[in-house]
Order: structure tokens, then C-alpha cells, then sequence
């Protein structure tokens, strides 16, 4: 698979992401934005973020996950995204949801759905 | 390293490090991840200083009258 | 006795020797002022969330839901489709007059809400959906109402329709944020206005329309009587391009007619004050004249300009307000105030200090990216003031004047104002500038006139009458407000997170904190073996980083008369007006592009630290360097302190550093000049930072100038590194003077504290403008200033309540302190406190 048609997959799953019914959501029990190796986007209101472990062509949400440990790019994954079968998950020790700081891509999730 | 306000023992690196309180000096703020205070810590010694609240941060960076720096 | 009440008993002249001047304000101004100034809702984002109270308006989403599901029965085209949208919505929307206002309109439907248009992207509608404060009452109920909006515009939005436009590559790069600043579109940005053709008094609203009539009437002859050639096949794009124009001045006009009525009627069956009564009256006859005919007194031309950014804020989100206000109202007071005493001057200076009450309440939701790098405001509304005119006479009028003594009294931090410096300008105008700087204003900045004349027809050939009309489109870079002068959008994303360039030198371009390959592929830095290869790898970082922005804001510009054209944009501009092209298209434009440099300095100073220490000295090899900096200098304390503290940094006037720093900026110039706009004009750069020092701390690693991941980068511009300056000030000037400013790159911001206690007083002001001689005198094209005590800054952290009205210079504009996090508060006072004189 070319670079180009890796980033147009990562790029659809953003977008469906995006696009995916509000009204249904539910959050699940392990998401990505608590694992400690998860960092937010700076565009992460939306709730993108990728992870320092996984590469690009992991999936997380096939059965059995795919994990990509080779490529250049990391793999592009959502907040909220479920990570219950994956199996690089560590549960964030200290998690920040104060949102009148900036950015802090390693320990700040202040959105909505993170609050207690 | 302890937290001089919980108690919390564990080395800086297990502190939550925030930023420098000035670039040009050994003095960083981190926030225990126990008690969530933010310490201002001598980063060469690896000691906690103070805690530091709203107004009380050591920073600024001036010499001379009112704390200017003059030209020279 | 309360604290309040104490200070109720204290004297003006007191107040003012203690130098609390937010009370002074208070004390001095109308009654009428201090009622409006109260009864707005701070707009700005501390960090990344809205104040307590601000809540994101549904209004907007609602109406165009329902104008969607309408025009689904026409077939109508695009441009009119939009143009349909936003009249359904000027309307329909709720509008109120605030007591005791004489200028009315308000972008959302309530005070405090933000202006919400779910058709802009998914993104935007995301975060919005996730926002934990902003959502309003009854929260769950609204939470519903939100996810039927972001559902409804899902697959549908501007940014759904511009995404498959982009390269792919490019377009991921500049979606992680990294190195860029926004999406690439022509609703989101900052849009100049061709004030020229609007602002002049010979036209309104209805002449434009009348205009646009008759063209649509001649293509429409030529369509159906010509012999068919394919000469006239543009003519269908022409003409639904003016039809949309028509809705738009229309619908603004009939928005108008709506406060004439509500205003009309509030006057004459529920206002009991005979004075608000004929206020009420003279509002209603005042919209009843505006935007439709030309303004005929100040206060008719204060509530057309305000119409006008009104309509443009429903049309698109931005994130600036390019005006020149006292060289546009300027004829009309000195009409109403000098000539036929209409207005006293202090009626004067409350219609404008209401103007700018009025600019500070606009809120539009912005991205969580937008509100941690533009804390405390809801974007740069930078005021420009003074100047010359086309003939190089000098423009300052009595209404600089009066701008100037309204903003002290109404304290504001946006609108902020920058003064256009040149030699001829009148002390009088240079006194009112300094009290307002004194007053702990921030504003006005002080730009250099003939230097940025000159920069403008350098960089963009525009001829020297149209330059003379420069204004900041956002908060640094000037613009003509002419015909071909103007930039109709300038798009955000061609602001660049310049510190990477430096950090991925040391990553060979792989960003660690978006995990991704973003920069070039350059060689490994642990086998340079002198100074030469780090700068070729520099230079290699810094065309991928700016090259990439740049790629992606052309194919966006080029492309966005098609995907979001601007149809009330383009009706008051007279390029579109004539051609019946969309205001955005290239072509018709000469081209005003910049590039943002955010966090630039820290290149100079760290590429410094390498040459001394690893290449001179040989104290350290690259290979010990970069150890420290993948550590991100943890362990290797004593190392970094060797970085910062032997090391020659940027701003004391030492030509080691200051050499690096202008071989930088003329190698981007040269790069600039290769770059070219769709309009086929240059690139350059323009270093500033707003408050992206602080929203990119935890995104950009540690660098050689010792700092790590998480520090506050530099407060932005060409400012040296706060408390880094150790020379004082004229060193500080004469780095700065090293640089070009007319050849080097666009504009050049600099920071500067100063202590209030020691520019007390007329020796104060003398002092100050012996430091602006100086300034002058090394061609520096801008300076900006905070004169607000380490005292003051620290009693405003421990004790907010109190001091809710200091307001501060963050770079390139103001705050209130209590508005900014507290990693930007500890920024700024850690800024050195020059000593002048």
C-alpha cells in the first residue's frame, strides 16, 4: 500500500469518525484518550489524537486487532475511539481535565465526555 | 522527590512537569500527580522548593531600579 | 466599609497616583458608556474554554436547517443556495437593542451566545458536541438539539466538499496541527475589505444593487440576443454571481429595516424617558438611512461600518477586523463636532467608544487551536489609526484623537489599535498614543509608516498611493484597501510553527508529538561534522514546513471561488461588482500573501548554542546534543543551563547570534521570492506569535536553546526570550535594527516592557520619545508595549475579582490578564522590564 492510499485510509476513518451519528454515541469502558500513550491533535477538540506505539496500518477495532509496529507514521486514532482489545492499552495514572490551560497533547482530555 | 504538601514520594520524573519558571535557571514548575499541587522544584538537586499558588511563582527577571534592566 | 465603597470615596487624582486606571475609567467616563461597557459578555477563551456564562448560539444552525431542507425543492445554484442561507437567517434571527445603545446589531441572536454555522465543517461541529461549558441551558436538551445539527451537516459541510480538493499528504499534515494553523478555506480567516470603494461616501448599499441590476439585465440581453460564440459562456457564472450579490445587499438592508422597526417601536409604545425616546427614534432613522443610502453624520457612519462587519461575521468566521476607522469616519466628525456642532466632542467620544463596546462583544465559536492561541479575544480587531493619506500628507485627524481618549475610557482589550508612525505626526497624537500605553492599554502599537510603505511596494508592487492606504488585516500585516490591493481572505493556515524547523533538524523532520513524518528527510545530525550541515538541514526544514503551508493555501485560494464563494463579500467589493467573478478568485487580485511566523526566535538562539558550544568550543559533540534533547534535556541539567546561559542569545546586541538571525530570515526571503501566490505575487515571512507561544508549548520538543517540552516558547516576533534581554533596551534595538525591514520579510513584531513608575509624568513621555527616535532612527517596522507592574500582575493572580480590568499586551494584541492561562499570565511577567532613558 502507497503512503498516499495508508494516509487516504487514516484520513477516511477520521472523517467517518467525524461523521458518525451524535445522537448514538456511547462512550466505552477503555478509550483511547485515557491510555498513556495516547496524544492529543492540536486540532483535538474534535477529539483526534494518535498513538506513540502503533504505526499507521494498526487497527484496533478489527478482530483480531492489527498491530503495526514498523511504519514511519503513527497510527491516527480518535479520544473516544474503544480500545478494549487493545493490547498496548495502559490506563493513564493522572489524567488533567482542567480546560483553561492550553494543550498538553501528554495528560489534558477537558472535553465533555471525559468529565466525571 | 517529595511533595512537601501530601507527602507523595516518587523520583522528578514522576512529577508532571509544566514549564520553566525562567529558561535560564534550574528552576521548573510540576504538579504532583497525587495531590495535584504545583511545586516549584530545583531541577539540578532534584529538591521541591515551595509550592507554588496564584501570584506567589519566583519568576520575573530584572535587575537595577524597580527591578529594571538598565542599558549598559 | 467594603473595598468598593472605599474606593468609591477616593479621588480621581488619587486613583490615578496609584495608577489603578480600570477605576479611573470608571469614575471618568458617561454613565451611559459605563452601563454599555458593563452589559457585554466577554468573548475570549481562557486556555480552551469560554467564560463561565458564554454559551454557543443554536440560532444560526436552526434557520439554515431549515433553508437547506427548502431549497432542496429549487434548483437553484450554489452561490445562490449560500446566498439564501444567510438572508433566511438575517431574516429570521432574533435581534434586540441593549438600553441605553445607539448603535445596534449583533452577530448571534443573544448577548451572550457565540455565534454558531454548523455548514462550515465537521470539526467545528465535533468540538462543539464535545464542549464542556459552552453548551446552553437546559444542557441535556440542547446536548439533543446539537447532535441533530452536527448529524444534519454531516457529509454536507464547506469542509466535506474542500478536503477531497487537497493533496492527501498535504492535507494530513496540516490537519495534525503540527506546523500550521487552521483549515484552508475562504469562510475561515481574516478578509480585508475594499473600503475604497465603500467607505468613501459615494456609495451604499442600494447603489451597488442598482449597479448589479443593470448588470445582470446586460449579460442577460447579451445571453439571448447575441449570435451564441463561446464569449459569452461566462456569462452564466456572471450572472449568478451578481444575483447572489443582489440577495445579500438585500437581505442587509431589510436587517437593517428590522432594527429601524424594533427601535420605532420601542420608542413609541414602551419608552417612557423622553430623552431614550428620540435616541430610540434617531436609531430607528439611523437604520432607516444605513447601510441602504451613504451615511450623512458619525453616527450614521459608525452604524453603516458596523452593519458591514456584521453581514461579513455571518458570512464567514473571522478571525480579524481590518479597519481604519478615524481615516473613514474622520470627514463625518469633523462634520458633526467642528463644523456644524451637532455633537459635542464628549458625545462624540461616547458614540465611539460604544463602536468599539460593540466590536468587543462579537463572538463567533472558534476552535479549541484559535482559542488557546488568540486567549482573552475572539480574534485580532486591530484598529489601524493615523497614517498618511494618498498624497503622503499626514492623515491624523481629530478622531485619532478621540479613539484614543474613548478607548481609556471604555477599556476594551479588542478592539486594539496600532498607530501608524511617520515623522509628521503631530505631538498632540503622539500624547494621546503614550497615555493610552501609560494607562496599561497594550495599544497602540507604534508602526513605522515609511518603512512599511516601502515594505509593501517592495514585497508586493503595489504602487505607492495604494500602499499609503495600508491597514493591519490581522494584527501585524498591512493591506491596501483598494480595488486590486486588498486581500479578500487571507487564510490561517499559512502561519507556521517555525520552532519546528529547528526541532526537526534534530529529528530528521519526524514529529514526535503527532507522530508522524512531517518535515523533510535531512541527514543525521549526530554526523555533522561543523556548522555548515546544520544550516543546510535547517534550510532544508524550513522550505518543506513552509513550503508545504504555502502549497495548501494557493490550491485553497485558487480553488475557493468555487467550493465557498463569498457573495457579501464580493458585493462590496468593486472588482466582483464589475466582473461578477467571486472577490476571492486570484485573478483579480495583485496578491498580499504573507506567512505567520509563529515562535521564530528560537531558531536564531538555538542554532547560536549549537555553532558555540558543539562546533567552537567543542564543549559537546551533536551526539551528546541530541542524547539531551531525545531526553528532552532530562539528566542533563547542567547541560542545558550551559545552553542557555553560555550562549550569545538574540536581543543584546551581539553580532554572534544577531549574524545567525539574519542569515535565517534573508534565507526565507529568498525563499519567499520563489513561492508565489495564485495571484503570482511573493511569500514572505512575517514573524509574530499572538498567544501561540503558549498554545504550542506542549507541541514542539526540547530544543538547543534549552528549552523542553512544555516550556512557554518565546513571546513571539523578533522579541528576544523573556529575560533574556540582559542589555537593556537600545541593545535590544540595535539587534532589531540588524535586520532589513522592507527586504527581510513583511513585518517584524516586538515586545517590549516598560516600567509605569518610571514613565510617570511628562519626563515620562519625553523619555518614551526619545526611545521612539531611536527605534525610528534603525528603521524598525513596529514596537508594542506592556506598562503594568510585576506588582500589579502578581496581586492580579492572587486576588482575580479585584483586578478584573488590568489588561495586557499578549503580542500583537491585548487581554485582560485575568483572561489568559496561567502559563500566559507567567509568561508575561517573566518578560524583562526595561529601564529607558
Amino acid at each position: 500500500m502507497s503512503r498516499r492510499d495508508e494516509l487516504r485510509k487514516v484520513q477516511a476513518g477520521r472523517l467517518s469518525a467525524q461523521r458518525a451519528p451524535k445522537a448514538t454515541q456511547v462512550k466505552a469502558e477503555k478509550i483511547c484518550g485515557l491510555c498513556s500513550n495516547y496524544s492529543e491533535g492540536a486540532f483535538s477538540g474534535e477529539g483526534a489524537g494518535s498513538c506513540r506505539i502503533l504505526k499507521v496500518k494498526s487497527d484496533i477495532s478489527a478482530d483480531p486487532p492489527k498491530y503495526d509496529l514498523e511504519s514511519t507514521d503513527g497510527y491516527q486514532t480518535m479520544n473516544l475511539m474503544d480500545a478494549g482489545k487493545c493490547q498496548y492499552y495502559e490506563k493513564m495514572s493522572f489524567v488533567d481535565k482542567d480546560g483553561t490551560e492550553c494543550s498538553d497533547p501528554r495528560y489534558r482530555r477537558s472535553m465533555r465526555q471525559m468529565q466525571d | 522527590m517529595q511533595c512537601m504538601e501530601c507527602g507523595f514520594e516518587a523520583p522528578i520524573s514522576g512529577y508532571r512537569y509544566l514549564y520553566n519558571a525562567r529558561i535560564d535557571a534550574s528552576v521548573a514548575m510540576r504538579q504532583c500527580p497525587a495531590c495535584q499541587a504545583w511545586l516549584a522544584v530545583d531541577q539540578l538537586n532534584e529538591k521541591p522548593l515551595q509550592a507554588v499558588g496564584p501570584g506567589q511563582a519566583p519568576w520575573g527577571k530584572s535587575a537595577g531600579i524597580e527591578n529594571l534592566a538598565e542599558d549598559r | 466599609m467594603t473595598a468598593e465603597a472605599a474606593r468609591n470615596l477616593e479621588s480621581v487624582e488619587d486613583l490615578e497616583k496609584k495608577q489603578q486606571w480600570w477605576w479611573v475609567a470608571e469614575k471618568t467616563r458617561s454613565r451611559r458608556l459605563d452601563y454599555l461597557r458593563k452589559a457585554i459578555w466577554k468573548k475570549g477563551a481562557i486556555g480552551g474554554l469560554y467564560n463561565p456564562g458564554v454559551k454557543v448560539d443554536l440560532e444560526f444552525g436552526l434557520l439554515a436547517m431549515e433553508s437547506w431542507n427548502a431549497a432542496q425543492v429549487l434548483a437553484d445554484p450554489k452561490v445562490i443556495q449560500f446566498a439564501k442561507h444567510l438572508a433566511h437567517y438575517l431574516d429570521n434571527k432574533t435581534i434586540f437593542i441593549t438600553d441605553h445603545a445607539q448603535l445596534v446589531g449583533y452577530v448571534g441572536s443573544l448577548p451572550h451566545t457565540v455565534f454558531w454555522d454548523p455548514t462550515m465543517g465537521e470539526m467545528l461541529n465535533e468540538e462543539i458536541y464535545n464542549d464542556s461549558t459552552a453548551i446552553p441551558e437546559p444542557v441535556e436538551e440542547s446536548i439533543k438539539t446539537v447532535a441533530e445539527l452536527c448529524d444534519f451537516w454531516a457529509g454536507k459541510t464547506m469542509q466535506s466538499e474542500i478536503l477531497p480538493t487537497f493533496d492527501i499528504e498535504d492535507m494530513m499534515k496540516v490537519m495534525s496541527g503540527a506546523v500550521g494553523w487552521g483549515l484552508p478555506m475562504s469562510r475561515t480567516g481574516y478578509s480585508g475589505k475594499d473600503y475604497e470603494y465603500l467607505m468613501t461616501g459615494k456609495r451604499a448599499f442600494q447603489d451597488i444593487l442598482d449597479e448589479l441590476n443593470q448588470k445582470i439585465e446586460e449579460a442577460d440581453y447579451r445571453i439571448h440576443n447575441e449570435t451564441p460564440t463561446p464569449e459569452i459562456l461566462d456569462l452564466y457564472d456572471k450572472i449568478d454571481c451578481w444575483e447572489a450579490m443582489t440577495i445579500m445587499l438585500e437581505a442587509g438592508m431589510r436587517h437593517a429595516k428590522r432594527y429601524a422597526r424594533l427601535a420605532r417601536t420601542l420608542a413609541e409604545q414602551f419608552e417612557a424617558d423622553s430623552t431614550r425616546r428620540e435616541e430610540l427614534l434617531l436609531v430607528a432613522e439611523t437604520c432607516e438611512q444605513v447601510p441602504a443610502k451613504p451615511p450623512r453624520s458619525l453616527q450614521e457612519s459608525l452604524q453603516y461600518d458596523l452593519f458591514i462587519q456584521l453581514f461579513s461575521r455571518t458570512e464567514a468566521v473571522e478571525g480579524a477586523w481590518p479597519s481604519r476607522p478615524d481615516y473613514y469616519h474622520g470627514p463625518y466628525y469633523q462634520k458633526d463636532v467642528n463644523e456644524k456642532k451637532r455633537l459635542t466632542e464628549q458625545a462624540a467620544i461616547d458614540l465611539v467608544g460604544e463602536f468599539l463596546i460593540r466590536a468587543a462583544e462579537v463572538g463567533q465559536y472558534k476552535p479549541r487551536w484559535t482559542k488557546e492561541g488568540l486567549q482573552g479575544i475572539d480574534g485580532t480587531w486591530v484598529w489601524t489609526l493615523g497614517g498618511v493619506n494618498k498624497d503622503g500628507s499626514d492623515a491624523c485627524n481629530d478622531l485619532t484623537i478621540a479613539f484614543m481618549k474613548a478607548a481609556r475610557q471604555v477599556r476594551v482589550a479588542n478592539p486594539t489599535f496600532a498607530l501608524r508612525w511617520h515623522p509628521e505626526v503631530r505631538d498632540e497624537v503622539m500624547r494621546e498614543a503614550f497615555e493610552c500605553i501609560r494607562h496599561g492599554l497594550g495599544y497602540p502599537s507604534i508602526r513605522n509608516d515609511p518603512v512599511l510603505i516601502e515594505n509593501a511596494m517592495f514585497w508586493h508592487g503595489h504602487p505607492v498611493e495604494e500602499a499609503r492606504t495600508w491597514l493591519h488585516q490581522a494584527c501585524m500585516s498591512p493591506a491596501p484597501t483598494t480595488k486590486h490591493g486588498f486581500q479578500p481572505m487571507r487564510m490561517a493556515s499559512a502561519t507556521a510553527n517555525c520552532a519546528k524547523i529547528i526541532e526537526y533538524v534534530f529529528t530528521r523532520g519526524f514529529d514526535k508529538t503527532v507522530n508522524m513524518q512531517m518535515g523533510a528527510l535531512t541527514d543525521d545530525p549526530r554526523k555533522f561534522m561543523d556548522f555548515e550541515e546544520v544550516k543546510t538541514a535547517w534550510s532544508a526544514q524550513m522550505e518543506s514546513i513552509f513550503g508545504l503551508l504555502v502549497r495548501v493555501v494557493n490550491r485553497g485560494r485558487a480553488t475557493a471561488p468555487k467550493t465557498c464563494p463569498r457573495p457579501y463579500l464580493s458585493a462590496i467589493s468593486e472588482r466582483s461588482v464589475e466582473t461578477g467573478m467571486d472577490v476571492c478568485d486570484p485573478s483579480l487580485s495583485r496578491g498580499n500573501a504573507w506567512i505567520t511566523g509563529f515562535t521564530w526566535v528560537e531558531n536564531a538562539d538555538s542554532l547560536a548554542a549549537v555553532k558555540k558550544l558543539v562546533f567552537d568550543d567543542k564543549k559537546y559533540t551533536m551526539d551528546q546534543l541530541c542524547d539531551a534533547l531525545e531526553a528532552d534535556w532530562e539528566g542533563h541539567e547542567a547541560m542545558r543551563l550551559d545552553f542557555v546561559n553560555n550562549a550569545p542569545k538574540w536581543g543584546n546586541d551581539d553580532d554572534y547570534v544577531d549574524d545567525i538571525m539574519v542569515w535565517c530570515l534573508r534565507d526565507v526571503a529568498r525563499f519567499s521570492k520563489e513561492m508565489k501566490c495564485p495571484s503570482g505575487n511573493n511569500w514572505p515571512l512575517l514573524p509574530e506569535n499572538v498567544s501561540g507561544n503558549i498554545h504550542y508549548a506542549n507541541m514542539v520538543g526540547a530544543l538547543p536553546n534549552g528549552r523542553r517540552l512544555g516550556d512557554a516558547l518565546y513571546d513571539g516576533g523578533i522579541s528576544p526570550g523573556p529575560g533574556l534581554d540582559k542589555k537593556g533596551p537600545t541593545a535590544v534595538l540595535k539587534s532589531c535594527g540588524k535586520i532589513n525591514h522592507v527586504e527581510d520579510g513583511r513585518a517584524f513584531l516586538l515586545n517590549q516592557r516598560l516600567s509605569p513608575s518610571q514613565l510617570a509624568g511628562e519626563k515620562g513621555f519625553t523619555m518614551w520619545k526619545a526611545y521612539l527616535k531611536t527605534w525610528a532612527d534603525l528603521g524598525l517596522d513596529h514596537v508594542q508595549f506592556n506598562m503594568v507592574s510585576d506588582e500589579t500582575l502578581r496581586a492580579a493572580q492572587s486576588d482575580p475579582e479585584k483586578y478584573q480590568e488590568v489588561i495586557v499586551r499578549v503580542a500583537g494584541y491585548s487581554a485582560h490578564f485575568v483572561d489568559i492561562s496561567r502559563k500566559t499570565q507567567d509568561n508575561i511577567i517573566q518578560r524583562t522590564v526595561q529601564g529607558i532613558g
